[in-house]
């Protein structure tokens, strides 16, 4: 952020003396911006050049001194000001000090003197300006997990709201209604609580993911395998006829890859789960794994419902679901999370739907994480 | 039989909710969106209108503002039914014109309640306006 040759502007109201400070400074290769004699002008032109610092005197010229214009600039700019001053009185070092000078430099001055002041307070400001960074980050950190919190809160008091209700019917009518209707209350009971499971351990995922705890241990793995095992699993999960084809044509069986089984498992089985989900019944899915030069790459096709075009965009922030999903159950997690957990191993995902034909997710995870055996 | 629009954006709690209302001898009608619940507002001047905040295409907030600019509807008692829970949600239905502004989870109690006391209050609007006498015609008005 400072450049090799750093710009510096004096405040000197003595001509002759700010010359050769001017001059000393580019024998150091400074670039001198301005030799300015009154506090005033010292503040307006700060604001103007944007010095990458301020070398300045203290009795001035015009009506308020260095220490004033110092405390103006820093409040206003947060450019750092070194003194340059002949008095070394107790009242003038007091007044200095209030303003948190970057250095203090008494006349006359030794050219090394003014070199080794000139340099530490470029290197204190660059220190200070990335703490101040950081911290800055820090707090954008906590705004988006307090926004994170309050998303959370408000998605539970849904389902709490459909137990409470139930709940309170059930109560209330319980002598005057039949035994299914009792049921069905019974039943969206029941859903609620799987519901707001489902939701909390999503939250428990991201936060650990947010937390740094999820840790990635990329093992030797047959991808083939692994791919064949999975699709055997989650055709079980489908309820309703919907029929998972794997396809794998080129791919070489038998060949370990380095990946994490764990987080594979999940970024994949979310996807496959989204497409039964969200598929007809008797929809088919088409599961295919392929081999790209430097690239695995996994991509999950439907014949569903599909994503409308105003939300594909958000479709990976937590907790926001597409406007068609009707009464289907979802937390508005699930992708985000794939997502995260892309991010972990160092993979990308592309969406392409559209409505009432399907959708098709492609993941792609780079060769640094593959190591053919 | 008085007539309550419901407009909620999910399925279940829209069921249940008509489901009660019916129970409990309201012609119950549901809207699964704003845009939906302004239109079934207009055309059928329910007496009452509990409305979710957090929904797709219009929220409750503009459901809200729309009733309010057309005198038909204007009048509606209309109570928010709202996961938000934050002191500035609730200012901002009252300030809009809400009746009364419930938070998720409430009981079924509490709803009926609130139904209840919206209407009972109603009832009395138009009661009063029906039974108060009407000035006298302008030729009999005393001189000032």
């Amino acid at each position: 952020m400072i450049s090799a040759n750093p710009t510096i502007m004096v405040v000197e109201d003595e001509i002759i003396i700010g010359m050769h400070i001017s001059e000393t400074l580019t024998d150091l290769g400074y670039q001198v911006t301005d030799i300015i004699a009154s506090g005033e002008e010292a503040i307006e032109r700060a604001a103007e050049l944007k010095p990458d610092l301020i070398l300045m005197d203290i009795i001035l010229d015009g009506s308020i001194n260095g220490t004033q214009a110092a405390k103006a600039i820093r409040e206003s700019l947060n450019i750092p000001v070194v003194y340059l001053t002949a008095h070394t009185d107790k009242f003038t070092l007091n007044l200095a000090k209030e303003t948190v000078p970057f250095g203090y430099v008494v006349k006359p001055f030794t050219e090394r003197e003014l070199y080794t002041a000139i340099e530490m307070a470029l290197a204190r400001y660059q220190a200070e300006t990335e703490v101040r960074k950081a911290l800055e980050a820090e707090k954008e950190l906590n705004q988006l997990k307090s926004r994170f919190i309050s998303m959370v809160s408000h998605e539970f008091r849904t389902p709490l709201f459909t137990i409470l209700l139930s709940a309170g019917l059930l109560e209330k009518y319980r002598f005057q209604w039949a035994e299914d209707k009792k049921l069905t209350h019974i039943h969206r009971i029941q859903e609620a609580v799987t519901h707001m499971t489902g939701l909390l351990e999503d939250v428990l995922v991201i936060g650990q993911a947010e937390a740094g705890k999820i840790e990635v241990n990329p093992n030797p793995l047959d991808l083939k395998h692994f791919c064949e095992v999975l699709t055997e699993e989650m055709q079980l999960t489908a309820d309703n006829g919907q029929q998972i084809i794997l396809v794998c044509p080129d791919f070489p069986a038998n060949t370990l890859l380095k990946l994490d089984e764990k987080i594979l498992r999940h970024i994949l089985g979310n996807l496959l789960s989204n497409a039964i989900k969200y598929s007809p019944a008797k929809g088919q899915i088409w599961f295919e794994l392929l081999w790209e030069n430097e690239t695995v790459i996994f991509q999950v096709k439907d014949e569903g419902i599909g994503i409308p075009l105003e939300d594909q965009t958000r479709i990976f922030e937590p907790f926001h679901r597409a406007s068609n999903v009707s009464t289907i159950p979802g937390t508005g997690l699930g992708l985000s999370i794939v997502k995260k957990f892309l991010e972990l191993h160092g993979g990308e995902i592309f969406m392409k739907s559209e409505l009432a034909v399907g959708t098709e997710f492609t993941i792609k995870l780079p060769r640094n994480q593959v190591e053919p055996n | 039989m008085l007539k309550i629009l419901v407009i909620e954006d999910h399925t279940h709690i829209r069921q249940i909710l008509l489901k009660m209302l019916e129970v409990e001898n309201f012609e119950a009608m549901g809207a699964e969106n704003g845009l939906v619940g302004v239109e079934l507002a207009r055309k059928y001047k329910p007496d009452l209108i509990i409305c979710d905040i957090l929904m797709p295409k219009l929220d409750g907030y503009g459901v809200l503002a729309e009733l309010q600019q057309d005198p038909d509807t204007a009048t509606i008692p209309f109570i928010f039914l709202s996961a938000l829970a934050e002191r500035k949600d609730f200012r901002k239905g009252m300030e809009l014109g809400a009746d009364d502004y419930l938070t998720k989870p409430c009981t079924a109690n509490e709803l009926l309640s609130a139904i209840a006391s919206r209407l009972e209050k109603q009832a009395k609007y138009t009661q009063q306006e029906q039974t108060a006498p009407k000035f006298p015609p302008l030729s009999d008005t005393p001189e000032a």
